[in-house]
């Protein structure tokens, strides 16, 4: 593997990394709150 | 002792310093705080009936409010239930009845708070319902039970004070039924007996009705010369059974019918003398 | 020799068989309960209506043994308590502590020493076993004074509250045979599991062993079980009528609003304090150890302890947390008396405390990174985990309301500091307490990565994986706690603890998951047992006397708060001592009881070493001449 590619590819794993992470933690604060009967909105602000 | 026994009686008086040390900090650290010591099972006050006042009443329910009925533990400004110190609660308890979500049995502002405390789940505030329940279930407890357990006074004592706190009328009644315990030394003390007959005329004030310098007519006969028109005995036969013998042109029944009860003997021979004596 | 016949696979039926036949048993408890509504409760209901008013509450003087079962709780009045002269309340107080801390640790330690003799059935490696029997070893003597203070507990109650007692009898009814009948069983198979450890080395006969094992703490925890119903009943009572009247319902009376939080909570918690004091003794004969094996094995022993008892106490405050919540449940009343009325200096004090395991943790795993020479990679992170340690408890610490003169007051402008007020309540501590467990995870982590080189080919996205929970975690701990704590309403706030608590479980779980995987294959480096400082070991003696202290705490808070009640909303307490004492007279009292269990400890190891200690005969004569 190039020194590049090798570069690349580990920006690209820990962006792709970041944004699961970023988006499972969004959907567990949706789901936590949700079935306590606190719904929120997609800003996360409540929804109540 | 071998080495070993030594250096192991080291580390256990070391190990047993740094021990008491750290439980030595744990013991200061709570004896530095403020100390309050809880109080016990609520004591049974009995109330004296007698003496009681509305601004009495309204001051026990006061009392009951942040004492008893543990109600600030709630009641308060942190978003809790309803900020009842800083609302009036009159005109509250209009707005929660005119509710359409308003299915209770109460009519006026004393009935909606009485339902309020016996029944709190009759109707839950906006906002305030039990996590979940879309307030529909109320987290208060029933005043009137355990572990609260307020009386039907001392409920009534705290809707006098939550309609009196805002300048509202108070339409509870104060309690009316005088307990049976009520002390006799609650009543007022009887005044004491008069020693002359100036101080018993003074006491049962004759001279209300009766001149006794003048010829005026008050509400009755003058007695400025009573003595020279009627003996002792009949000054005291109207003094005790006054309608046996009306005086012309006076009405019956309006003298007290109740000096012989009121009166001691000594008090009503002062009075009698002293009127037989004003001959003119 | 007589050769045992090889039927691998039935070494693991009994241990099925026996599972089996507990659960029955503990089915059997519930069905004294008599199942769901039926007949009794009509029946005791009824009975109650034409049972006169006077019965059962009348100024108790001794128990009526022609109480009827169907009548209400007992009232008794001030002059029917016993006096004996001293404090009844302070002479329960302690003696219930003592049996408690003891029966905490002799459930807990039965717990990780099976899971550790199994690691050595799974491993093969002897040191495991060798371990595992000396924690039960040195714990042996606590049985006997367990029964002890449970026995004398057991009198004291009667003797000085026996009304209540006698209620308490009512409502639970065989229920208490069953408890005392696990204690025969307990027993028994506690001497068998020790004594056998020999005898039943391996093999089929070391399934066997295990099995044994696993019935001890079946029915351990079920004494547990069976106890904790006693004391969330006085809680928060359930299954009798509004005036005690008992439905017959046996499980109903336990199974109430506040059984499973407390079971959970405290089966978690004895296993972290039972971690904790053998820690102790492993770092007193660490510093004592003459030779260089022994202090490889003990250092190796003291941080087996510290790992049971920090893995143990990371999901504590959740277990908690959810008592807490069931408690607000039940009655918010009794909720807001524990953490905003007259005990909530108490959650400082706790803070304190929790503080001090924390730091002590810590301290510990960071100086055992000195063992490995791979521990070099972390050590920059140290600094930071402290940091965040100390900020966040020196947060938790702050409380709402300050001890202030009048002179004071009138300098701040009130009765709260204006910058540091807001740290005072929950969504501040709420805060600090989810940080400071995902920072002494991250020393965890960083600890079990100190001696390994990851050779997995995914490692760099297993690494990524890694971080970014802990960065999300983190911020989402943060925003949950500053948004929906100051800027929402009550409801929300309250609920976004449940985000932060699964913020930091998922931190926790992931991180285990994760690395367990990642550590197929790699390369061990070299890790010296025993090349530890002196220093380390007395994080060893701090934990458990923090936990000790702790336990008293949170045991006096959760009676306290029934405040005048023996039996909340049913039976009133009326004797001299129906008050909550000052924190001063709490703390010196947890003070007596934590100090009489660590001398009482230092008895049961000293007895334990004492078992192994043999006198030289005189003058290098044989024993048997030594003899008359």
């Amino acid at each position: 593997m190039s020194g590049q590619g090798w570069l690349k590819n580990r920006l690209v794993v820990w962006l792709g990394v970041l944004l699961l992470t970023g988006l499972f933690f969004y959907g567990l604060d949706h789901f936590i709150m949700g079935i306590q009967g606190l719904p929120l909105h997609l800003d996360l602000t409540p929804a109540q | 002792m071998s080495d070993a026994g030594v250096a192991g009686r080291h580390v256990l008086l070391k190990a047993l310093a740094f021990s008491f040390a750290l439980v030595l900090v744990f013991t200061l650290f709570s004896n530095f705080l403020p100390q309050v010591q809880g109080e016990g099972a609520p004591k049974v006050v009995k109330l004296d009936l007698g003496k009681l006042t509305m601004s009495g009443f309204i001051a026990l329910g006061k009392s009951i409010f942040h004492d008893k009925g543990t109600c600030t533990l709630c009641h308060n400004d942190r978003g809790r239930a309803p900020d009842i110190p800083a609302i009036d609660m009159v005109a509250e308890a209009k707005k929660q009845l005119a509710d359409p979500r308003y299915h209770g049995k109460a009519k006026d502002a004393a009935g909606y708070i009485r339902e309020s405390m016996l029944a709190p789940g009759a109707f839950v505030v906006a906002g305030f319902g039990r996590k979940g329940s879309h307030d529909t279930v109320s987290p208060m407890p029933t005043i009137g039970k355990p572990p609260i357990e307020l009386t039907p006074v001392e409920i009534d004592a705290v809707i006098a004070y939550l309609e009196a706190k805002d300048g509202n009328p108070v339409t509870v009644k104060l309690p009316a039924k005088v307990p049976a315990v009520a002390p006799p030394a609650a009543q007022a003390p009887p005044p004491p007996v008069a020693k002359t007959a100036a101080a018993a005329i003074a006491k049962y004030g004759c001279a209300a009705c009766h001149s006794l310098q003048g010829d005026a007519v008050i509400v009755g006969p003058s007695l400025a010369k009573v003595g020279a028109r009627l003996d002792a005995a009949a000054i005291r036969q109207s003094i005790l059974d006054h309608n046996a013998v009306v005086a012309k042109g006076f009405p019956p029944g309006v003298m007290p019918q109740d000096f012989g009860r009121r009166m001691t003997a000594g008090e009503l021979e002062l009075i009698v003398n002293f009127l037989a004596g004003k001959k003119g | 020799m007589v050769a045992c016949f090889r039927l691998p696979a039935l070494g693991r039926l009994p241990a099925i068989l026996v599972a089996l036949l507990l659960v029955a048993l503990l089915g059997s408890v519930a069905g004294l309960g008599g199942g769901p509504d039926n007949g009794l409760i009509t029946q005791a209901v009824a009975a109650e209506a034409s049972t006169p008013p006077a019965a059962g509450t009348t100024a108790g003087t001794a128990p009526d043994a022609a109480t009827p079962r169907a009548a209400p709780a007992p009232q008794p009045q001030r002059g029917d308590y016993p006096n004996i002269g001293v404090s009844s309340r302070a002479v329960v107080w302690l003696v219930a502590q003592m049996h408690l801390y003891f029966a905490a640790f002799i459930l807990a330690v039965p717990l990780f020493v099976l899971v550790i003799e199994w690691i050595g059935v799974r491993s093969g490696d002897p040191r495991y076993d060798e371990m595992a029997h000396e924690f039960m070893r040195v714990s042996m003597t606590a049985y006997s004074l367990t029964a002890l203070f449970g026995g004398t507990l057991a009198l004291a109650l009667f003797l000085l509250y026996p009304q209540f007692m006698a209620y308490m009898m009512r409502v639970f009814g065989a229920q208490t045979l069953v408890y005392a009948f696990l204690f025969f069983a307990e027993t028994t198979v506690v001497y068998t599991y020790y004594y056998s450890w020999d005898a039943l080395r391996y093999g089929n006969r070391k399934w066997l062993h295990l099995t044994l094992g696993l019935v001890l703490n079946i029915a351990g925890t079920t004494l547990l079980f069976i106890a904790n119903s006693w004391v969330t009943f006085m809680m928060a009572p359930s299954g009798v009528s509004d005036t005690g009247v008992p439905s017959g319902n046996i499980w109903a009376a336990m199974h109430g609003p506040l059984w499973d939080p407390l079971n959970l909570h405290r089966f978690i918690a004895n296993i972290a304090f039972g971690g904790a004091v053998v820690g102790a003794y492993a770092a007193y004969k660490f510093l004592s150890a003459r030779s260089d094996a022994e202090r490889a094995h003990y250092d190796w022993m003291g941080y087996t302890s510290n790992f049971i008892a920090i893995l143990a106490f990371l999901p504590l405050p959740f277990a908690g947390y959810w008592l807490m919540a069931e408690i607000y449940a039940y009655s918010q009343q009794m909720g807001i008396t524990a953490m905003g009325g007259i005990l909530a200096w108490l959650f400082v004090v706790q803070a304190v405390l929790i503080g001090t395991i924390l730091l002590a943790g810590n301290y510990y795993l960071w100086s055992g990174m000195s063992r490995s020479e791979g521990a070099g990679r972390y050590t920059w992170m140290i600094k930071y985990i402290a940091a965040v340690l100390v900020v966040c408890f020196l947060i938790w610490v702050t409380p709402h309301t300050l001890i202030l003169s009048a002179g004071e007051i009138r300098q701040l402008g009130g009765a709260h500091h204006p910058l540091l007020a807001p740290l005072g309540i929950m969504p501040a501590k709420n805060i600090a307490v989810n940080l400071m467990l995902i920072a002494t995870f991250l020393s965890f982590q960083l600890y079990r990565r100190a001696d390994k080189v990851i050779t997995v080919s995914w490692a760099p996205l297993g690494n990524a994986l890694v971080v970014c929970i802990y960065l999300f975690a983190v911020v989402n701990v943060v925003f949950a706690g500053v948004y929906y704590g100051y800027y929402t309403n009550t409801v929300y706030k309250v609920g976004s603890s449940v985000m932060q608590v699964v913020s930091t479980l998922t931190v926790i779980i992931s991180g285990v998951v994760i690395d367990s995987l990642m550590f197929r294959g790699a390369r061990k480096l070299e890790s010296h047992w025993g090349q530890v400082s002196n220093r380390s070991q007395y994080a060893l003696f701090a934990l458990p006397i923090a936990f000790t202290w702790l336990m008293a705490l949170m045991g006096y808070v959760r009676s306290s708060v029934r405040t005048y009640w023996h039996v909340y909303t049913i039976m009133k307490d009326n004797s001299p001592d129906n008050f909550i004492p000052t924190i001063g007279y709490a703390g010196n009292m947890m003070t007596l009881a934590t100090l009489l269990f660590l001398l009482l400890v230092l008895f049961v190891f000293w007895v334990a070493s004492l078992g192994t200690t043999r006198q030289a005969p005189p003058d290098g004569s044989t024993a048997e001449e030594g003899a008359a």
